[in-house]
Protein backbone atom coordinates (compact mmCIF):
# COMPACT_ATOMS: atom_id res chain seq x y z
CA UNK A 1 0.00 0.00 0.00
CA UNK A 2 1.54 3.61 -0.69
CA UNK A 3 1.31 6.37 1.37
CA UNK A 4 0.58 9.91 -0.64
CA UNK A 5 2.38 12.91 0.79
CA UNK A 6 2.54 16.80 0.46
CA UNK A 7 6.12 17.62 -0.47
CA UNK A 8 8.07 20.91 -0.82
CA UNK A 9 12.04 21.04 -2.16
CA UNK A 10 14.86 22.18 -3.69
CA UNK A 11 14.26 22.57 -7.65
CA UNK A 12 10.58 22.26 -7.21
CA UNK A 13 8.21 25.72 -7.42
CA UNK A 14 5.37 23.91 -5.32
CA UNK A 15 4.16 21.76 -3.21
CA UNK A 16 3.48 18.41 -4.94
CA UNK A 17 2.54 15.01 -4.00
CA UNK A 18 4.51 11.87 -4.14
CA UNK A 19 3.76 8.29 -3.19
CA UNK A 20 6.18 6.01 -1.87
CA UNK A 21 5.40 2.76 0.28
CA UNK A 22 4.13 2.29 3.90
CA UNK A 23 6.64 0.83 5.95
CA UNK A 24 9.75 1.90 3.88
CA UNK A 25 12.43 4.06 5.54
CA UNK A 26 11.88 8.17 4.81
CA UNK A 27 15.03 7.83 2.45
CA UNK A 28 12.30 6.84 -0.03
CA UNK A 29 10.86 10.79 0.22
CA UNK A 30 14.45 11.88 -0.56
CA UNK A 31 14.93 9.69 -3.37
CA UNK A 32 11.74 10.59 -5.11
CA UNK A 33 11.92 14.71 -4.60
CA UNK A 34 15.62 14.44 -5.58
CA UNK A 35 14.42 13.11 -8.64
CA UNK A 36 11.61 15.80 -9.33
CA UNK A 37 14.49 18.52 -8.19
CA UNK A 38 17.05 17.00 -10.29
CA UNK A 39 19.96 16.69 -7.57
CA UNK A 40 21.55 13.93 -6.09
CA UNK A 41 19.60 12.02 -3.44
CA UNK A 42 22.84 11.19 -1.33
CA UNK A 43 23.46 15.03 -0.81
CA UNK A 44 19.81 15.98 0.69
CA UNK A 45 18.46 16.09 3.96
CA UNK A 46 14.50 15.60 4.83
CA UNK A 47 12.60 18.22 7.26
CA UNK A 48 9.27 18.60 8.16
CA UNK A 49 7.91 21.52 7.62
CA UNK A 50 9.09 24.45 9.64
CA UNK A 51 11.57 22.35 11.61
CA UNK A 52 15.02 23.25 11.81
CA UNK A 53 16.52 19.74 12.53
CA UNK A 54 16.13 16.83 9.52
CA UNK A 55 14.51 13.66 10.41
CA UNK A 56 16.48 10.27 10.03
CA UNK A 57 16.32 8.95 6.43
CA UNK A 58 16.12 5.40 8.64
CA UNK A 59 12.51 5.98 9.84
CA UNK A 60 9.67 3.74 8.80
CA UNK A 61 7.14 5.52 6.94
CA UNK A 62 2.96 5.43 8.31
CA UNK A 63 0.19 6.87 7.41
CA UNK A 64 0.54 9.83 10.10
CA UNK A 65 3.31 11.26 7.80
CA UNK A 66 0.63 11.82 5.11
CA UNK A 67 -0.32 14.78 7.30
CA UNK A 68 2.38 17.09 7.01
CA UNK A 69 4.55 18.75 4.40
CA UNK A 70 7.99 17.78 4.11
CA UNK A 71 10.30 19.32 2.59
CA UNK A 72 13.77 17.55 0.97
CA UNK A 73 16.66 20.37 0.11
CA UNK A 74 20.26 19.42 -0.15
CA UNK A 75 21.26 22.76 2.50
CA UNK A 76 20.93 21.67 6.17
CA UNK A 77 20.58 25.19 7.05
CA UNK A 78 19.82 28.53 5.28
CA UNK A 79 21.59 31.53 6.41
CA UNK A 80 18.33 34.42 6.50
CA UNK A 81 19.17 38.33 6.07
CA UNK A 82 15.98 40.64 5.85
CA UNK A 83 16.28 44.39 5.12
CA UNK A 84 14.03 46.86 6.18
CA UNK A 85 14.73 51.06 6.21
CA UNK A 86 18.59 50.85 6.17
CA UNK A 87 18.40 48.37 8.76
CA UNK A 88 19.13 44.31 8.64
CA UNK A 89 18.87 41.07 10.97
CA UNK A 90 19.93 37.60 10.57
CA UNK A 91 18.96 34.37 11.68
CA UNK A 92 19.65 30.86 10.66
CA UNK A 93 16.49 28.66 9.53
CA UNK A 94 15.97 24.93 7.93
CA UNK A 95 14.91 25.23 4.37
CA UNK A 96 11.53 23.63 5.20
CA UNK A 97 10.45 27.01 6.94
CA UNK A 98 7.47 28.90 5.72
CA UNK A 99 7.77 32.34 5.02
CA UNK A 100 5.38 33.27 7.56
CA UNK A 101 7.47 32.16 10.00
CA UNK A 102 10.49 34.34 9.18
CA UNK A 103 7.97 36.99 9.04
CA UNK A 104 6.83 36.68 12.67
CA UNK A 105 10.66 36.92 13.59
CA UNK A 106 10.89 39.56 11.57
CA UNK A 107 8.59 41.87 12.72
CA UNK A 108 8.22 40.93 16.51
CA UNK A 109 10.81 42.18 19.09
CA UNK A 110 13.37 40.06 18.18
CA UNK A 111 13.19 40.93 14.69
CA UNK A 112 12.30 44.76 13.64
CA UNK A 113 9.78 44.92 16.67
CA UNK A 114 7.57 46.64 14.45
CA UNK A 115 4.57 49.06 15.57
CA UNK A 116 1.47 46.75 16.32
CA UNK A 117 -0.90 49.14 14.34
CA UNK A 118 1.00 48.38 11.10
CA UNK A 119 2.57 45.12 12.23
CA UNK A 120 -0.43 43.47 10.57
CA UNK A 121 0.33 44.93 6.86
CA UNK A 122 3.76 43.57 6.74
CA UNK A 123 5.04 41.19 4.23
CA UNK A 124 8.33 39.80 2.74
CA UNK A 125 9.49 39.91 -0.67
CA UNK A 126 12.39 39.12 -2.36
CA UNK A 127 15.64 41.14 -1.89
CA UNK A 128 15.62 44.08 -4.40
CA UNK A 129 11.74 42.98 -5.22
CA UNK A 130 8.58 44.56 -4.83
CA UNK A 131 5.95 41.34 -4.98
CA UNK A 132 4.67 39.90 -1.59
CA UNK A 133 5.81 36.27 -1.07
CA UNK A 134 3.49 33.50 -0.02
CA UNK A 135 3.17 32.59 3.52
CA UNK A 136 3.13 29.06 3.05
CA UNK A 137 5.96 28.91 0.43
CA UNK A 138 9.25 26.85 1.99
CA UNK A 139 12.06 29.34 2.24
CA UNK A 140 14.06 26.41 0.60
CA UNK A 141 12.57 26.95 -2.47
CA UNK A 142 14.29 29.95 -3.03
CA UNK A 143 17.95 28.95 -2.29
CA UNK A 144 19.79 26.19 -4.99
CA UNK A 145 22.61 24.11 -3.20
CA UNK A 146 25.63 25.32 -2.88
CA UNK A 147 24.36 28.32 -2.13
CA UNK A 148 22.88 28.65 1.53
CA UNK A 149 21.95 32.23 1.88
CA UNK A 150 18.29 34.10 1.17
CA UNK A 151 17.53 37.65 1.21
CA UNK A 152 14.48 39.32 1.80
CA UNK A 153 12.82 42.89 2.50
CA UNK A 154 10.28 43.58 4.65
CA UNK A 155 7.52 45.53 2.68
CA UNK A 156 4.12 46.73 3.26
CA UNK A 157 1.45 44.99 1.57
CA UNK A 158 -0.48 45.86 -1.02
CA UNK A 159 -4.08 47.30 0.25
CA UNK A 160 -6.20 47.91 -2.78
CA UNK A 161 -8.22 51.30 -2.68
CA UNK A 162 -5.94 52.27 0.19
CA UNK A 163 -2.70 54.12 -0.02
CA UNK A 164 -0.05 52.00 0.33
CA UNK A 165 0.26 51.63 -3.68
CA UNK B 1 -26.37 10.97 -15.84
CA UNK B 2 -25.56 14.23 -16.70
CA UNK B 3 -21.74 15.29 -17.50
CA UNK B 4 -19.80 17.77 -16.00
CA UNK B 5 -19.05 21.62 -17.61
CA UNK B 6 -15.30 22.32 -17.91
CA UNK B 7 -15.98 24.58 -15.02
CA UNK B 8 -17.49 21.85 -12.68
CA UNK B 9 -13.97 19.75 -13.80
CA UNK B 10 -11.89 22.50 -13.28
CA UNK B 11 -12.83 23.12 -9.50
CA UNK B 12 -13.12 19.28 -8.96
CA UNK B 13 -9.39 19.28 -9.94
CA UNK B 14 -8.29 22.08 -7.70
CA UNK B 15 -10.21 20.96 -4.84
CA UNK B 16 -7.84 17.42 -5.15
CA UNK B 17 -4.58 20.15 -5.74
CA UNK B 18 -1.79 19.50 -3.81
CA UNK B 19 -1.79 23.11 -3.33
CA UNK B 20 -5.30 22.72 -1.67
CA UNK B 21 -4.55 19.88 0.27
CA UNK B 22 -1.68 21.22 2.32
CA UNK B 23 -3.75 24.69 3.52
CA UNK B 24 -6.06 21.62 4.96
CA UNK B 25 -3.81 19.76 6.02
CA UNK B 26 -2.21 23.00 7.80
CA UNK B 27 -5.64 23.93 9.26
CA UNK B 28 -6.21 26.93 7.24
CA UNK B 29 -8.70 26.18 5.85
CA UNK B 30 -11.71 23.24 5.34
CA UNK B 31 -14.52 22.68 2.74
CA UNK B 32 -17.80 22.80 4.55
CA UNK B 33 -19.66 21.97 0.79
CA UNK B 34 -19.57 21.91 -2.51
CA UNK B 35 -22.62 22.00 -5.15
CA UNK B 36 -21.43 23.14 -8.46
CA UNK B 37 -21.42 26.15 -8.67
CA UNK B 38 -21.14 27.07 -5.34
CA UNK B 39 -18.63 25.83 -2.52
CA UNK B 40 -18.95 26.89 1.11
CA UNK B 41 -15.44 26.94 2.96
CA UNK B 42 -14.41 27.68 6.18
CA UNK B 43 -11.06 29.68 6.97
CA UNK B 44 -8.93 29.69 9.83
CA UNK B 45 -8.74 33.36 11.53
CA UNK B 46 -6.89 35.02 14.69
CA UNK B 47 -9.12 37.86 15.92
CA UNK B 48 -7.32 40.87 17.33
CA UNK B 49 -7.50 39.82 20.98
CA UNK B 50 -5.72 36.81 19.83
CA UNK B 51 -8.26 34.20 19.90
CA UNK B 52 -8.73 31.95 16.91
CA UNK B 53 -11.69 31.32 15.37
CA UNK B 54 -13.03 30.57 11.45
CA UNK B 55 -14.95 32.36 9.29
CA UNK B 56 -16.98 31.11 6.11
CA UNK B 57 -17.49 31.91 2.72
CA UNK B 58 -19.49 31.12 -0.11
CA UNK B 59 -17.70 31.24 -3.56
CA UNK B 60 -20.04 31.20 -7.36
CA UNK B 61 -17.87 29.51 -9.54
CA UNK B 62 -19.81 30.03 -12.65
CA UNK B 63 -17.11 29.56 -15.96
CA UNK B 64 -14.33 28.86 -13.40
CA UNK B 65 -11.57 29.51 -14.04
CA UNK B 66 -11.96 31.65 -17.10
CA UNK B 67 -14.17 33.78 -15.05
CA UNK B 68 -13.23 34.72 -11.53
CA UNK B 69 -14.67 33.40 -8.40
CA UNK B 70 -17.33 35.86 -7.00
CA UNK B 71 -16.60 35.49 -2.93
CA UNK B 72 -19.06 36.68 -0.37
CA UNK B 73 -18.85 36.33 3.38
CA UNK B 74 -21.19 34.34 4.91
CA UNK B 75 -23.18 33.34 7.90
CA UNK B 76 -23.86 29.79 7.76
CA UNK B 77 -26.92 30.06 10.35
CA UNK B 78 -28.68 32.08 7.68
CA UNK B 79 -27.59 31.28 4.42
CA UNK B 80 -26.92 35.07 3.67
CA UNK B 81 -24.45 37.51 3.05
CA UNK B 82 -22.82 37.98 7.27
CA UNK B 83 -23.71 41.54 8.35
CA UNK B 84 -20.92 43.74 8.21
CA UNK B 85 -20.88 44.35 12.21
CA UNK B 86 -20.05 40.18 12.63
CA UNK B 87 -17.09 41.00 9.90
CA UNK B 88 -13.22 39.90 10.68
CA UNK B 89 -11.83 43.10 12.05
CA UNK B 90 -7.78 44.17 12.25
CA UNK B 91 -5.54 46.31 10.31
CA UNK B 92 -6.33 48.75 7.45
CA UNK B 93 -6.29 46.07 5.02
CA UNK B 94 -8.67 43.78 6.51
CA UNK B 95 -11.01 46.39 7.58
CA UNK B 96 -10.93 47.39 3.55
CA UNK B 97 -11.40 43.50 2.29
CA UNK B 98 -14.45 43.22 4.26
CA UNK B 99 -16.14 46.16 4.28
CA UNK B 100 -19.30 46.12 2.81
CA UNK B 101 -19.69 47.67 -0.41
CA UNK B 102 -21.94 47.75 -3.54
CA UNK B 103 -21.04 44.75 -5.48
CA UNK B 104 -21.42 42.27 -1.41
CA UNK B 105 -17.99 40.12 -2.44
CA UNK B 106 -14.66 40.23 -0.66
CA UNK B 107 -12.44 43.81 -1.83
CA UNK B 108 -10.16 41.96 -3.40
CA UNK B 109 -8.84 42.42 -6.97
CA UNK B 110 -9.26 38.50 -7.40
CA UNK B 111 -12.78 38.92 -6.82
CA UNK B 112 -15.62 39.05 -9.81
CA UNK B 113 -17.11 42.06 -9.10
CA UNK B 114 -14.13 44.12 -6.98
CA UNK B 115 -11.60 42.96 -9.27
CA UNK B 116 -13.93 44.45 -12.00
CA UNK B 117 -14.19 48.31 -11.16
CA UNK B 118 -11.80 50.75 -10.38
CA UNK B 119 -9.30 49.71 -13.14
CA UNK B 120 -7.87 47.10 -10.48
CA UNK B 121 -6.52 44.20 -12.96
CA UNK B 122 -4.32 46.86 -13.59
CA UNK B 123 -3.34 48.28 -10.72
CA UNK B 124 -2.71 44.82 -8.63
CA UNK B 125 -1.56 42.44 -11.34
CA UNK B 126 -0.41 40.30 -8.49
CA UNK B 127 -3.25 40.17 -6.90
CA UNK B 128 -6.00 39.94 -9.84
CA UNK B 129 -7.36 37.22 -11.18
CA UNK B 130 -6.31 35.00 -14.49
CA UNK B 131 -7.59 31.67 -15.69
CA UNK B 132 -4.05 30.37 -14.31
CA UNK B 133 -5.03 31.06 -11.04
CA UNK B 134 -6.36 28.37 -8.29
CA UNK B 135 -8.90 28.63 -5.35
CA UNK B 136 -6.10 27.82 -3.11
CA UNK B 137 -5.02 31.00 -4.39
CA UNK B 138 -7.85 33.35 -3.12
CA UNK B 139 -7.82 31.03 0.20
CA UNK B 140 -4.30 31.76 0.98
CA UNK B 141 -5.32 35.46 0.23
CA UNK B 142 -8.02 35.02 2.81
CA UNK B 143 -6.01 33.07 5.29
CA UNK B 144 -3.45 35.93 5.10
CA UNK B 145 -5.54 38.48 6.08
CA UNK B 146 -7.39 36.73 8.64
CA UNK B 147 -4.17 35.63 10.38
CA UNK B 148 -2.53 38.94 10.38
CA UNK B 149 -3.79 40.07 13.67
CA UNK B 150 -1.10 37.48 15.02
CA UNK B 151 1.42 40.22 13.77
CA UNK B 152 0.27 42.87 16.05
CA UNK B 153 0.06 40.08 18.84
CA UNK B 154 3.67 39.22 18.66
CA UNK B 155 5.16 41.97 19.41
CA UNK B 156 2.62 43.34 22.03
CA UNK B 157 3.22 40.17 23.80
CA UNK B 158 6.98 40.08 23.32
CA UNK B 159 7.09 43.61 24.06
Amino acid sequence: MDIELLVEGEGLVEVETIRVPEGSAAREIVIAVAAKGHFAAEEAFLFVEDSDEPIDPVLVLDKSMAGRVHHVHRAHRIDVRVFYQGRHIDRRFGPSTRVERVLDWAVGDRGFAIDPIIAPEMELALHGQTTALPKNAHIGRYVQHPHCELAFDLIRGIVPNGASR
Amino acid sequence: MSEQSPAERAVAVDLDSPRFRAGVHRGHWRLLSHTFPILLVAVAAIEPDGNQREYSFRFELTGFPGVAPEVRKWDLSTNTLQAAERRPKGSTRVSEAFKAWGGGTVYRPWDRLAGAHGNWATNYPTLAWNPKRDLAFVLEDLYGLLTSNSAAQRVRTSA
